[in-house]
């Protein structure tokens, strides 16, 4: 697409293009996620850095569920899905689509939600607080800053699912599709969380 | 801008199959009678093949601009790369040296036996044969010197040393002195050998007491 049809694209969709053609809106959330990258990375290395060092119980290989979070890892790969479809939903202009996948992500997004109180509340019961050891600090501050990611990208959906019945969504794909990256990346977060803290603790125990 | 009003729901709707497909696996894994080292790196892989999978497809890097995965994959690099140069380095030490310092409540740990262990030693490398204890039921023996109130000795009978440093010196090297009256070469050299540092430090803590 040259840019004379770049232009004329735009008069019809209202986007600002940047002057790689890229919308502006995409390349702040591609740029905003990369450093979201060094974010976690920073919560997830400290969580490997001092795991094994807790001097109280209760530790990890204790209270982490592997049934519970290969559920709840499932939930939020869906969710994933349903966002993919959501954004192909509203390229079409289809806003039935569109507003059934953004209901359907941000619905999943609050179950996984679910099985993270669920977790923390068993976590709580079980000893594990943010003070107690530190499993404690490096787990809830890296899982909970996931979790407040989820619950920001639960918001942002559910704004756009109330959206779809007052203005024209069709018009937003690219807003939509930013959404959409943001609820991604917090799905590879949860992948790279899943395998380093939860599957790796489990390596040698055998089942 | 090529894709961008393709429709790719079949394809999204695919890789949704596989990456549960995956997911199964990597908690299956577990479960497999395996090598650590072969189930760590297996796990990595299939975590980075999903990774790579959400990004391209989901996010649709794939078919998008070139420069939104540099954007984004230098940030990651960079997270990435910052994290293994944590994780390696956190327990990093300059020298063999520095990790082998010790305090003094260590190094006092290391060398101090518990003399309640003392007696199960002496009776088990045969001590008991030759020499006598009073107050040790079986330790008759009459070949060497009995070592009732070792410690008592005065010090010229200790050849000038403290009884922990004689003690141990008659152990390992019992010719360096021999009380007068008993034969030279009679008591075995390879004692100390024999036996690991923890129960040689509990034997040597109980004989001093006696």
């Amino acid at each position: 697409m040259g840019h004379a049809a770049i232009a004329e694209h735009d008069q019809h969709h209202h986007v600002e293009h940047s002057y790689t053609g890229i919308p502006n809106k995409k390349v702040l959330m591609w740029a905003f996620l990369a450093s979201d990258c060094m974010f976690f990375g920073t919560l997830i290395s400290t969580y490997i850095i001092y795991h094994g060092k807790s001097l109280v119980g209760p530790y990890p290989v204790e209270v982490l569920s592997i049934p519970v979070t290969t559920a709840s890892s499932f939930v939020l790969l869906m969710s994933s899905l349903f966002m993919a479809l959501a954004v192909a939903a509203v390229n079409r202009k289809d806003i039935g689509q569109t507003r059934l996948w953004i209901f359907a992500t941000a619905f999943f997004g609050l179950i996984f939600l679910g099985f993270q109180s669920f977790e923390f509340t068993e976590f709580f019961h079980r000893g594990v607080t943010l003070q107690k050891n530190l499993f404690g600090s490096t787990f809830y501050t890296m899982t909970g800053t996931h979790g407040l990611h989820v619950a920001i990208g639960v918001l942002w959906l559910f704004s756009w699912f109330v959206y779809s019945y007052f203005g024209d969504i069709s018009d937003k794909a690219v807003d939509i599709e930013s959404t959409g990256l943001y609820w991604h990346f917090v799905d590879i977060v949860w992948i790279v969380i899943f395998t380093v803290i939860y599957l790796v603790e489990f390596v040698g125990i055998g089942g | 801008m090529s894709g961008e009003h393709h429709d790719h729901s079949k394809t999204y709707w695919a890789m949704a199959g596989i990456l549960a497909v995956v997911t199964a696996v990597e908690v299956a894994i577990l479960y497999i009678a395996i090598p650590d080292s072969l189930m760590l790196t297996g796990l990595y892989v299939l975590a980075a093949f999903k990774f790579g999978l959400v990004v391209a497809y989901f996010m649709h890097l794939k078919y998008d601009n070139k420069l939104l995965t540099g954007i984004f994959f230098s940030g990651f690099t960079i997270a990435l790369g910052t994290m293994v140069a944590m994780v390696a380095l956190i327990n990093y030490q300059p020298t063999k040296i520095a990790i082998s310092v010790k305090d003094t409540k260590q190094l006092q740990a290391m060398t101090q036996g518990n003399p309640e262990n003392g007696p199960a030693v002496f009776s088990a490398k045969g001590c008991a044969a030759c020499h006598k204890i009073s107050s040790l039921a079986g330790a008759v023996g009459a070949v060497g010197p009995a070592l009732d109130g070792l410690s008592q000795r005065p010090a010229d009978k200790l050849a000038g040393k403290d009884v922990t440093a004689y003690i141990r010196e008659s152990i390992e090297n019992p010719n360096a002195y021999v009380v007068e009256g008993f034969p030279a070469g009679l008591m075995p050299a390879n004692l100390r050998q024999s036996m690991s540092d923890t129960e040689y430090n509990d034997l040597v803590a109980y004989l001093a007491k006696l």
